[in-house]
């Protein structure tokens, strides 16, 4: 019943179009997800980067980390600087220039202008809301590939549903496991969140709980709980062994309690439990001592520095996809920390966000590149929107401080770097106020296509849905000219 | 390719601020692709019937339509009015392809409809054919809606558009009738070149609008607003404004996807009349996977229930839908009905065709009820108890029930359950002030307190924190924006936070109110007392940066204004609903409001409070999520929520009577193992719905079943986790990992009950269950040493762990293992049960 066809066979395109993967349904073909899971650990091998010959990018990625600054930042204060724009535009801060001649960036990201030869700014980041003009369903847009408005027809901003479309990094974790016994899909140190709404778009949604993130959620700043991970003294790796095989006999001998939590996946879960817990190696992955202590400096000691830090031993333990959210609220007090920063918006930004993000970013594309895996890591960095160019108005509904910046998805920008993506350029050019794109603009969906292209995923690859209809990854086309 | 239509980028006079345009967005695309099934045969009608029967036209502009309703030879009927033929017999009326009738000439006449092969007439009366003369409220109001004018993303926005700004979807005819005529030196009308008027150019794009050609030249709209200037363009009285919906039919039920269904909306007035809006009404789907709508037309898609929103110029009104699909071969067997909740579900179930499960065992109803009532599973004496008492099943369940509602651990647990809903946590608090304010919750359970009474002492308590811990629950909340969104949600299950920044968008509920509410605790105050605040002055470490002296809740006379944020005008307290009692002078507002908030003709007080204990019983509110009540999200079985609703107000608000009621029904007592005719019902309770424990279950029923208890931070040995009073700490990583809420909000969300690979994790190799099956000196070991008999040994693991004995087999399939392998074998034993699902879910 489960048709898992090649997924790259020749056409004139360089690998097919339009798959039909079949999930599901596949519980009433009476798979288990851990089945399925099987399966596709060995039809994984047909697949990937060394299928093709890498062209425009496809298929250059191993893995990926996404930076993802919840909130919102502003573009022109940190990214897209606008020394020639009004006051009431350009804002405070001097603009600094960067080792690549011809890009400047803030001068609250002095580091970063010293790696910038490793990356590409997309200065053309630009959508128009449809619906609701708030961050979650932002966020669930730039996770997920699509508007949040068509899977909750109330319009509510709703917890995260079984029907929700999937994190890109859950259908990344179903179509390119990985080569080792390594979480999948990590995502760390905090959800998603606004307000109350926590987690939405940073599920799997529809593919099922198994292809959920291991929601990592400790600050890796602190010392770090890594009990669950380091087996047990009393229980060595022969006890857990036969622990797992009486768990299979007791629940075989009830397979109507099995089946009535099926939605739950519990069997996948265990197993990946068994699985992680016997290797080790999400353990000594976690494990950040392992570093010194002056690498763990230069990446900062704080939330996002060392979770930046984390990243990195997390692609090298053979994670597919890393998400580390900003650790701030979406909509919360900028002045603690949230990139939300409809009143005060530079005093924060130049003393709390950017320090740490310049710090660990920096550190990072220098510390990937040191040890060779830039090449085949994408890093990107980026918010739900940037911020209104004109300082103190409402573009939200939102009220501003004169010195706020409310939400602007119009224009804003997005950082990318490493695997094949061009080095030390910029892609698309906001025009003179930064208040739309000057030329190739670029939408959010479109670096979720160039994500999964970065992988070797065709970006209109349909998957079935929890009703068995087909479903394309994204209704959008990866932007190739990013890649050199 | 690319099919995402980026952003039309618009330069404006204006100066660099972007306007939007409506894209075209992926999602778009995306509902398109929704395949839908053909359109099944039409069956043998054996007669026509018409909804409404005859038509009664006033004036030239009154056109209606009527329902085309074909009856099966089984009596069941179907919508043919997609593909009826229509034929006015005289010329007194005109009627077009789709079936909307006009009066043309006075009298009385008939139109023909002819369809599924069979024919009726439709008498129709025209009582008047001129035409009236247009008025904005009535007419022009509902034009702006439907061509989308004061949508979200136009003029109807925060800041309105390109300097034009509508109230949100019409709610304010005052406002926009200004906007039109006053604005812009009133360059919007041009009273004597009507066609020049702004109003017409912008909207059929003479002059170029961003909007696009939102009006069609010659179209029914456009006349009317042309005709509407030229009159003067006369705004006419409010009391001309809809007053409310009807939505034909009263009763959906289709028998097949595929299958279509038109709908009929009638708006009446405050002057008697009524109008047929079906043209004008935005009609849409609540569940997209059961029946797609468009175009005013249903298509059923797949077997379930959903309901139709229907909204016109303010006014929400909602109609349940449920698709039958193919149930050859059902035949409907009642459950036996305990008491006055299994009427109504037995009904439901018999009108969905539905089989309702079989009764669950005596030891599946132990653990249940033990669960629910209390927040832990029965010890292994109490479970042989019961197991051995030879009374009637029926009737042992009941005592049951009793002794359970009666005993300490009841109190604990609900005390638990409240404490989550008020915000119990040291934040908020300080660590005295939980202790307090758990006690208090406690006793005013243990004690049963008639829930409305509760409610009062909440919202008007005053005084000394210490001496009146009540307090606490305001001191939690602390501003009255978070007392109006919180009391709102809480107590009554509707969601006023969305209206806090503009009005609400699926509701009724405006902006206004939401500070009219707010404005009953503006002068709800706080301050230090002096109780306790030498424990300060010690200069104790551990409460140097914490208030552990009492707090004063007191009304400050002379502060409080509740300011709009728009216009900063200063809110007068009004109850957003219903009927608010006099004050008198000098009265504190709190007092009316708590009168208003816990009355029995208050709607949503007491239908909320059942509804949202229903969800913790059954796993599912009849509505839900249970906080969020509003037309769009009706009830799963109106009749059963109105029963329940009248027990409990004629009752007295007496929470253990309803707890009591709902686990004696039969439906409670059902079983989780699903038949053929119920296995895809997850929302008419045929069948019970495995839920996994919470946090606080999980950890003591593990304790339970090994008999070593973790300790807590805070927490004398040996104490349940429920009886920790702060959300913030106690526990430690389990209770947060596995969901126990911060207590930081209203909403049941809070609380997660999910399933990840951190909690398989943690429970395969962390400190938690590792420890309590390990320690040394617990119930296994005890066991292990006195129990020479292997098999009496796996039968006590069994029932301490998942509270029913082995069978045969199970204990055939054990080796515990011998001389010191035996307690090892006996631990991974009690380990591998306890990770099993039959004990980490309630079932």
């Amino acid at each position: 019943m489960i048709s898992i066809p090649g997924l790259y066979g020749a056409t004139c395109d360089g690998f097919s179009r339009r798959e039909f993967l079949r999930i599901g349904g596949a519980g009433i073909a009476g798979l288990s997800l851990a089945d399925i899971l099987k399966l596709q650990a060995q039809q994984a091998p047909t697949a990937g980067p060394s299928a093709g010959q890498p062209k425009n990018g496809w298929g250059r990625a191993k893995s990926v980390i996404i930076l993802y600054l919840q909130g919102g930042p502003s573009h022109i204060d940190i990214w897209d600087p606008k020394p020639d724009a009004p006051s009431n535009i350009r804002g405070d801060f001097k603009t600094i220039r960067t080792k690549v001649p011809g890009i400047q960036l803030s001068e609250v990201m002095p580091r970063l202008a010293q790696q910038m030869d490793k990356a590409t700014l997309i200065r053309s980041m630009s959508y128009t809301p449809v619906g609701l003009f708030n961050h979650t369903a932002a966020i669930y847009q730039i996770m997920t590939g699509y508007t949040p408005d068509r899977v909750s027809p109330s319009g509510q901003l709703e917890p995260p549903a079984p029907n929700d479309f999937p994190h890109l990094g859950s259908q990344i974790a179903r179509l390119r496991p990985p080569e080792v016994p390594m979480l999948p899909f990590v995502m760390l140190p905090r959800p998603l969140q606004e307000s109350n709404v926590i987690g939405k778009g940073g599920t799997a949604g529809f593919l099922g709980a198994a292809f959920d993130p291991y929601y990592f959620y400790q600050d890796p700043a602190k010392e770090i709980n890594l009990a669950d991970l380091t087996l047990r003294s009393e229980v060595s790796r022969d006890r857990l062994g036969r622990r797992s095989r009486l768990l299979k006999s007791v629940n075989d001998a009830m397979p109507a309690m099995e089946k009535a939590v099926e939605k739950y996946a519990l069997d996948a879960y265990y197993q990946k439990a068994f699985d992680l817990v016997s290797s080790g190696r999400a353990r000594d992955a976690f494990d950040l001592t392992k570093e010194t202590a002056a690498l763990r400096d230069s990446y900062g000691r704080h939330t996002f520095g060392q979770g930046c830090l984390l990243a990195r031993r997390l692609v090298e333990a053979g994670t597919r996809v890393i998400q580390m959210n900003w650790p701030a609220v979406a909509n919360g007090d900028p002045t603690v920390d949230a990139w939300d920063t409809h009143a005060a918006n530079f005093g924060p930004l130049r003393n709390l966000h950017c320090p740490k993000l310049d710090s660990g970013l920096s550190t990072l594309l220098e510390d990937l590149d040191q040890r060779g895996l830039l090449k085949e890591t994408l890093v990107v960095a980026l918010g739900e929107f940037g911020r209104s160019p004109r300082l103190g108005v409402s573009t939200s509904g939102n009220t501003n401080s004169p010195d706020g910046r409310d939400h602007w998805p119009y224009c804003y920008t997005a950082f990318m770097a490493g695997a094949g993506v061009s080095r030390g350029a910029l892609y698309g050019r906001s025009d003179a106020t930064g208040s739309s794109p000057a030329e190739l603009p670029v939408h959010p969906t479109q670096i979720v296509a160039t994500i999964y292209h970065a992988l070797g995923i065709d970006p209109h690859t349909m998957v079935m849905n929890h009703l068995n209809q087909p479903r394309e990854l994204v209704q959008a086309e990866a932007v190739t000219g990013l890649f050199s | 390719m690319n099919k995402h239509t980026h952003p039309l980028f618009v330069t404006l006079g204006l100066g660099w601020m972007l306007a939007t345009s409506i894209a075209t967005s992926a999602a778009d695309s995306a509902a398109t692709e929704k395949a839908t099934p053909p359109a099944p045969p039409i069956p043998a009608i054996r007669a026509l019937l018409l909804q409404p029967a005859s038509l009664t036209l006033e004036d030239g502009r009154d056109t209606r339509r009527v329902l085309v309703i074909g009856e099966r030879t089984d009596g069941a009927r179907i919508d043919l009015t997609g593909d009826a033929r229509w034929t006015a017999e005289s010329g007194g009326v005109s009627v077009d392809a789709e079936g909307r009738v006009t009066g043309l000439k006075l009298g009385q006449t008939t139109v023909t409809v002819e369809a599924g092969g069979k024919k009726i007439e439709l008498p129709v009366n025209v009582v008047g054919t001129q035409l009236k003369s247009v008025g904005f409220v009535r007419d022009i109001e509902p034009i702006l809606s439907k061509t989308g004018c004061n949508a979200g993303p136009c003029h109807g926005s925060a800041k309105g558009k390109n300097g034009f700004k509508l109230s949100l979807r019409g709610y304010d005819p005052d406002y926009d009738y200004q906007a039109l005529i006053n604005d812009l030196g009133g360059r919007r009308l041009n009273r004597v070149r009507v066609d020049e008027s702004l109003m017409l150019q912008k909207p059929l794009s003479d002059v170029p609008h961003e909007g696009r050609q939102a009006l069609r030249p010659g179209s029914l709209n456009h006349q009317l607003l042309k005709q509407w200037i030229t009159e003067g363009a006369r705004f006419e009285p409010l009391s001309a404004r809809a007053t409310n919906l009807t939505v034909l039919p009263a009763i959906v039920e289709i028998d097949l996807p595929g299958r279509r269904q038109q709908f009929i909306i009638l708006a009446h007035y405050s002057d008697g009349t009524t109008r047929d809006v079906t043209d004008d009404a935005v009609l849409s789907s609540n569940n997209e996977e059961i029946a797609l709508v468009k175009n005013r037309t249903l298509t059923a898609l797949r077997r379930g229930e959903m309901a139709v929103l229907v909204r016109y110029e303010g006014l929400y009104s909602a109609r349940e839908v449920a698709v039958m699909g193919d149930r050859s071969g059902f035949s409907f067997a009642a459950m036996p009905e305990y008491n006055g909740i299994d009427g109504p579900v037995n009904a439901k179930l018999k009108r969905m065709r539905i089989l309702p499960s079989d009764l669950c065992t005596d030891a599946e109803f132990l653990r249940r009820v033990s669960l629910d009532l209390t927040g832990q599973p029965p010890d292994v004496e109490r479970l042989r108890a019961f197991l051995a008492d030879p009374t009637e099943s029926r009737k042992k369940r009941e005592a049951v029930i009793d002794t359970l509602l009666g005993s300490k651990a009841y109190g604990e647990f609900w005390a638990n359950k409240f404490a989550d809903l008020l915000q119990c946590n040291s934040e908020n608090l300080g660590k005295k002030g939980v202790w307090m304010f758990r006690g208090w919750i406690e006793g005013q359970l243990a004690a049963n307190r008639p829930y409305d009474q509760f409610v009062r002492d909440l919202v008007l308590a005053q005084g000394s924190t210490f001496e009146n811990p009540a307090g606490n629950y305001l001191r939690a909340l602390r501003d009255p924006s978070k007392m109006t969104e919180d009391i709102s949600q809480t107590f009554l299950g509707v969601r006023f936070n969305c209206n806090k920044c503009h009005d609400h968008p699926f509701e009724r509920w405006t902006q206004n109110q939401y500070y009219e509410l707010g404005a009953f605790f503006g002068q709800v105050a706080f301050k230090q007392g002096t109780l306790g605040r030498d424990l300060l002055i010690r200069g104790n470490e551990t409460y140097a940066s914490e208030q552990v002296s009492e707090d004063i809740v007191y009304r400050n006379y002379n502060g409080g204004d509740v300011r709009h944020p728009k216009n900063a005008a200063v809110m007068k307290p009004k109850v957003p609903y219903g009927h608010l009692r006099a004050q008198t002078a000098d009265e504190d507002p709190r007092k009316a409001f708590a009168d208003w908030l816990t009355s029995s003709d208050n709607p949503y007080f007491a239908r909320s409070t059942v509804n949202r204990f229903w969800s913790y019983f059954f796993g599912r509110g009849i509505i839900d999520p249970v906080d969020d009540i509003r037309a769009g999200n009706p009830p799963s079985n109106p009749e059963l929520l109105a029963w329940l609703e009248k027990e409990f107000v004629a009752g007295g608000y007496d929470l253990r009577q309803l707890m009591r009621t709902l686990c004696n029904s039969r439906t409670y007592q059902l079983s989780i193992i699903p038949n053929r005719w119920n296995e895809d019902d997850s929302v008419n309770f045929s069948h019970a719905l495995p839920r996994r424990l919470s946090a606080e279950q999980l950890l003591d029923a593990v304790s339970i079943a090994t008999g070593h208890r973790p300790s807590f931070k805070d927490m004398p040995a040996g104490a349940r986790s429920v009886t920790a009073p702060d959300g913030m700490v106690g526990g430690g990583d389990f209770l947060a990992l596995f969901g126990r809420p911060k207590r930081q909000s209203a909403c049941e969300c809070e609380r997660a009950g999910n399933v990840t690979l951190a909690h398989t994790l943690n429970l395969v190799n962390g400190p938690t269950l590792g420890d309590c099956v390990t320690a040394s000196g617990n119930d296994i070991a005890r066991l292990v040493k006195a129990e020479p008999d292997d098999r009496k040994v796996i039968e006590h693991v069994y029932m301490a762990c998942l509270s029913r004995p082995p069978t045969s087999k199970e204990i055939d399939a054990i080796q515990l293992g011998s001389g010191a392998e035996r307690l090892a074998g006996t631990q991974d034993l009690a380990w591998a049960l306890l990770n099993s699902p039959s004990f980490l879910f309630n079932r």
